[in-house]
C-alpha cells in the first residue's frame, strides 16, 4: 500500500485534499499537480487530510512550501489535519509546525475556515 | 504534587530533635521533587522559596548556566530574581570567580563583593557538584536584622547541593535530547539523500530533476527564497528565481566557484558577494560534476529566519551534486534521442533517395545500359537516370550536386523531378539544360550548383547528342580503338541565370562504349592522399573494352577499391556504362 493517491473534494468554501500512501520525491509531482489545479481554479482555502498518509519525505514537505506563499497572498491557507505521529515527527524535525497550522481533525481545520 | 517544603517560618532559638526531623523530611522531599524535574526554572524557584522560608529573607536571586549541546545554543543563562536583579556584568564576574560553598558577601571585598552588596546580596551559595559549577543562589538580608545561624547556612547549602544534582541530571537529559534530535536530523538527511539518488537515477528530464531538487531543498531546509542557475560554457542561466532582487549578472562572478560560499563571510572583501547579499541571497552552493561547476543553488531567507548551519550547507551541497548528475544524464539522454531521431530520418531519406534513382534498366533494343552507385553517407548528392523516350530514343544523364548530406539530397531530388518532367516534353537538350539551369539557379544560394551531363541516343539515326554542363568529361570509346571525351555544353547548373548551352553530337558505330562517372571515381583518395585520376580510368576502359558493361563497371569499381585500400570513401561513387549494338 505504498502507492500515493490524492483525492480532492469541496467542503463549503474550502477544499479537502486527502493524501494516501507515500509522499516522496517520486510522488511529489502528483501533489504538485493537485495544488496547481486548485490554485488555477481559484481555490485557496485548503485543508489537507493526512489520515491515510503513511510516509512523507523532505521532497514531500517541499511541495507544501512551494505553494504556501501564493495561497496566503490570496487570503487563503493550507491547514494540515489528522497527521499520524510518524508523519508529524518529520514535520516537527524540520521545523514546519512553525509555518503551518496543524489540527487534530479535519473538521477542526474546516471550522477555522468557516469561522472567518 | 506536594507544595514546596517550607520549613517553619521563624527559626527557633534552640534546635530540638523534632526540628531536625522536620528539616530532614523537607530535604528528602525537596530532593525527590527536584530530581524528578527537568526544568531549571522550577528547580531554582523551589530552592529560592525554601531558603526564603528557612532564612527568613525576603530577597533572593538564582542563576544557572546549564552546559548543553553547542548545537542547541549552548550556555544560555537561566536566572530568576525576587527583589534582587543581577546585571550581565555581575553575572560574568560570578561565573569567572568559580566560588564554592557559602560566602559572606561582606567578607568578599573586591569589585564583585562591592557590586553584590550594592544590589542587596548578603550571602551567596554555590550550586555545584564536586567537579562543575552550575550557578549560585543569592540571598538578601534577614528580615530581623540578626546574622545567619550555622544550621541555617548548612541547610541552604544542602538545598543547593540537592539542586546541583538535579540540575546536572536535567543537563544530561537535555544533552541526550539534543543529541537525539541531531541524530534524527542526520538520519532524515541520509534518507533524503538516499531517496534522491534513487529518484534522480530514474529521471530523464532536466525540468523534473530541477523541480525535485527544489522540493527537497525547500522541505529539508525550509528555504523560502532561493534560486537555481545552470551554467553552460561558464555562462549562468537562471532557471528558477524566488529571490526578487536576483539577476543573472550578479551570479556570473560565482560561476566557477568550487565550494559553498557564505556571503556574509566574504562580503567585506568581495564586492560581488556584497551585491549578491544585497539581493537577499545568503549562501551560494555550486553543483559540482567531475570537478566542473554546472550550476548554482542560491539560498536566501528560510521560514525559521535562522541562518544555515555548516552541516546543512554541506548537506545541500551533496543534494546539488546529485542533481548535477541527474541534469547531466537528462541532457545526454536528450542528445542521444535527438541523434537517434536524426539517424532514423537519414535512413528514411536514404530509402526515398534510392527510389528516385532508376533500379531497373529499360528494355531498349539499340543499346545495353548498366549503372553502379554507392553513396558515402546515408544520403548523397549524386544523380543518374536512364529514360526510354520511345522505341528509337533513350536518354541517359548523370549529375553531381555540390555538398553532401541533406541539402545535397534535397537539391538532387529537385533536379530529378525537373529533369523527368522536362524530358517528357520533347524539348531539345539545349532547351532542357537551359531550363534546368534556371530552376536550380532560382532554388539555391550562389554556393550550390550541379554538374550535369545528359545524352540522347537515337538508335535509328545512330547519333548521340549531348550537353555537358560542367561535369567530368565522359568517355566515348570507339570500337575501332579511338577515345573521345564529351565536353561540349556550358556552365554548371545554378551558377548564373539564362545560360545558353551548346550541344555536341557524335555518330555511333556498333560496339561503341559510353562511360559516365562522377568525381567519386577519379578523385578517390588512397591513404597517401593521391587521386585515382582519369588516366587510370581511361587505361582500364581500354584494357577491358571487350567486356560486357556490367563487368566493366565492376572492374573499375574493384580497381578503385584496391587503389583506395583502407582509406575511407570520401565521396559518392556513380558510374554508368552504355554499349551500343
Amino acid at each position: 500500500m505504498n502507492e500515493f493517491k490524492v483525492l480532492t473534494r469541496d467542503s463549503g468554501n474550502a477544499v479537502i485534499v486527502e493524501l494516501h500512501g507515500f509522499l516522496d520525491a517520486h510522488t511529489a509531482p502528483e501533489l504538485e499537480k493537485t495544488f496547481t489545479d486548485l490554485l488555477s481554479r481559484g481555490k485557496y482555502k485548503i485543508v489537507v487530510n493526512f489520515n491515510s498518509l503513511n510516509y512523507i519525505s523532505s521532497a514531500g514537505l517541499g511541495v507544501f512550501m512551494a505553494y504556501i506563499d501564493e495561497v496566503r497572498n490570496n487570503h487563503g491557507d493550507i491547514k494540515l489535519a489528522s497527521m499520524q505521529q510518524k508523519v508529524f515527527n518529520v514535520f516537527d524535525l524540520l521545523g514546519f509546525p512553525f509555518l503551518y497550522e496543524i489540527y487534530k481533525s479535519q473538521d477542526e481545520a474546516l471550522n477555522k475556515f468557516n469561522s472567518i | 504534587m506536594s507544595k514546596s517544603p517550607r520549613p517553619g517560618a521563624a527559626a527557633p532559638r534552640k534546635r530540638r530533635g523534632s526540628d531536625q526531623i522536620v528539616e530532614l523530611t523537607s530535604l528528602i522531599e525537596t530532593a525527590k521533587i527536584l530530581n524528578s524535574s527537568l526544568d531549571y526554572k522550577f528547580i531554582l524557584n523551589h530552592i529560592m522559596l525554601a531558603s526564603m522560608g528557612k532564612l527568613a529573607v525576603s530577597k533572593t536571586a538564582a542563576v544557572v548556566r546549564p552546559v548543553t549541546s553547542v548545537a542547541a545554543g549552548g550556555d544560555a543563562l537561566v536566572k530568576i530574581g525576587k527583589g534582587i536583579s543581577l546585571d550581565d556584568d555581575v553575572l560574568i564576574h560570578l561565573f569567572t570567580h568559580d566560588l564554592e560553598g557559602a560566602v559572606d558577601v561582606s567578607e568578599m571585598g573586591g569589585t564583585l563583593g562591592g557590586k553584590l552588596a550594592e544590589v542587596g546580596v548578603s550571602r551567596l551559595f554555590a550550586i555545584r557538584t564536586s567537579h562543575r559549577l552550575f550557578g549560585y543562589l543569592l540571598v538578601g538580608r534577614k528580615l530581623i536584622g540578626s546574622s545567619f545561624a550555622a544550621s541555617e547556612i548548612e541547610f541552604v547549602s544542602t538545598l543547593c547541593n540537592i539542586a546541583a544534582a538535579a540540575i546536572e541530571n536535567a543537563t544530561v537529559f537535555q544533552q541526550y535530547k539534543n543529541s537525539n534530535l541531531e541524530l534524527q536530523q542526520r538520519v532524515q538527511e541520509l534518507q533524503t539523500l538516499f531517496e534522491l539518488s534513487k529518484e534522480f537515477s530514474l529521471l530523464t528530464d532536466e525540468a523534473r530533476a530541477i523541480r525535485t531538487l527544489e522540493f527537497t531543498v525547500m522541505g529539508q531546509t525550509g528555504a523560502r527564497k532561493y534560486a537555481i542557475c545552470l551554467i553552460h560554457d561558464s555562462k549562468g542561466n537562471i532557471v528558477v528565481n524566488r529571490l526578487p532582487g536576483l539577476e543573472a549578472s550578479l551570479l556570473h562572478p560565482f560561476c566557477s566557484s568550487e565550494f559553498p560560499i557564505r556571503l556574509t563571510d566574504v562580503a567585506a572583501k568581495n564586492p560581488a558577494a556584497a551585491a549578491l547579499l544585497a539581493s537577499g541571497a545568503e549562501i551560494v552552493v555550486p553543483f559540482q560534476l567531475q570537478g566542473k561547476t554546472d550550476g548554482l543553488l542560491v539560498l536566501g531567507e528560510r521560514v525559521s529566519k535562522s541562518g544555515y548551519s555548516d552541516s546543512e550547507i554541506s548537506f545541500v551541497s551533496s543534494l546539488c551534486n546529485l542533481a548535477a548528475m541527474a541534469i547531466d544524464n537528462a541532457r545526454l539522454f536528450e542528445e542521444s534521442l535527438a541523434k537517434q531521431r536524426l539517424e532514423e530520418e537519414l535512413n528514411l531519406a536514404h530509402t526515398i533517395q534510392e527510389k528516385l534513382l532508376p533500379r531497373e534498366m529499360p528494355d531498349f533494343p539499340g543499346c545495353e545500359v548498366k549503372t553502379f552507385h554507392i553513396p558515402t553517407k546515408q544520403v548523397g548528392g549524386d544523380y543518374f537516370d536512364v529514360i526510354k523516350l520511345n522505341g528509337e530514343e533513350i536518354c541517359v544523364a548523370i549529375a553531381d550536386v555540390s555538398g553532401k548530406g541533406f541539402p545535397a539530397a534535397l537539391l538532387m531530388a529537385n533536379l530529378q523531378s525537373a529533369f523527368r518532367a522536362l524530358s517528357a516534353t520533347g524539348l531539345n537538350l539545349d532547351e532542357i539544360a537551359g531550363r534546368l539551369n534556371n530552376i536550380v539557379y532560382d532554388n539555391t544560394d550562389f554556393d550550390k550548383f550541379i554538374t550535369f551531363f545528359v545524352a540522347l541516343y537515337n538508335s535509328k539515326k545512330r547519333t548521340l547528342t549531348y550537353i555537358n554542363a560542367g561535369h567530368n568529361y565522359p568517355f566515348l570509346l570507339k570500337a575501332d580503338g579511338g577515345e573521345l571525351r564529351l565536353e561540349k555544353g556550358g556552365l554548371m547548373l545554378g551558377v548564373a541565370p539564362g545560360v545558353k548551352y551548346e550541344f555536341g553530337s557524335e555518330v555511333i558505330g556498333q560496339g561503341d562504349l559510353l562511360y559516365l562517372f562522377t568525381d567519386g571515381v577519379n578523385e578517390a583518395l588512397n591513404d597517401k592522399g593521391e587521386q585515382y585520376t582519369e588516366e587510370r580510368i581511361s587505361e582500364l576502359l581500354r584494357l577491358n573494352f571487350a567486356l560486357p558493361p556490367e563487368e566493366i563497371l565492376s572492374t573499375v569499381r574493384k580497381d578503385v577499391a584496391a587503389f583506395v585500400g583502407s582509406a575511407p570513401q570520401s565521396d559518392d561513387i556513380t558510374q554508368l556504362c552504355v554499349r551500343f549494338s
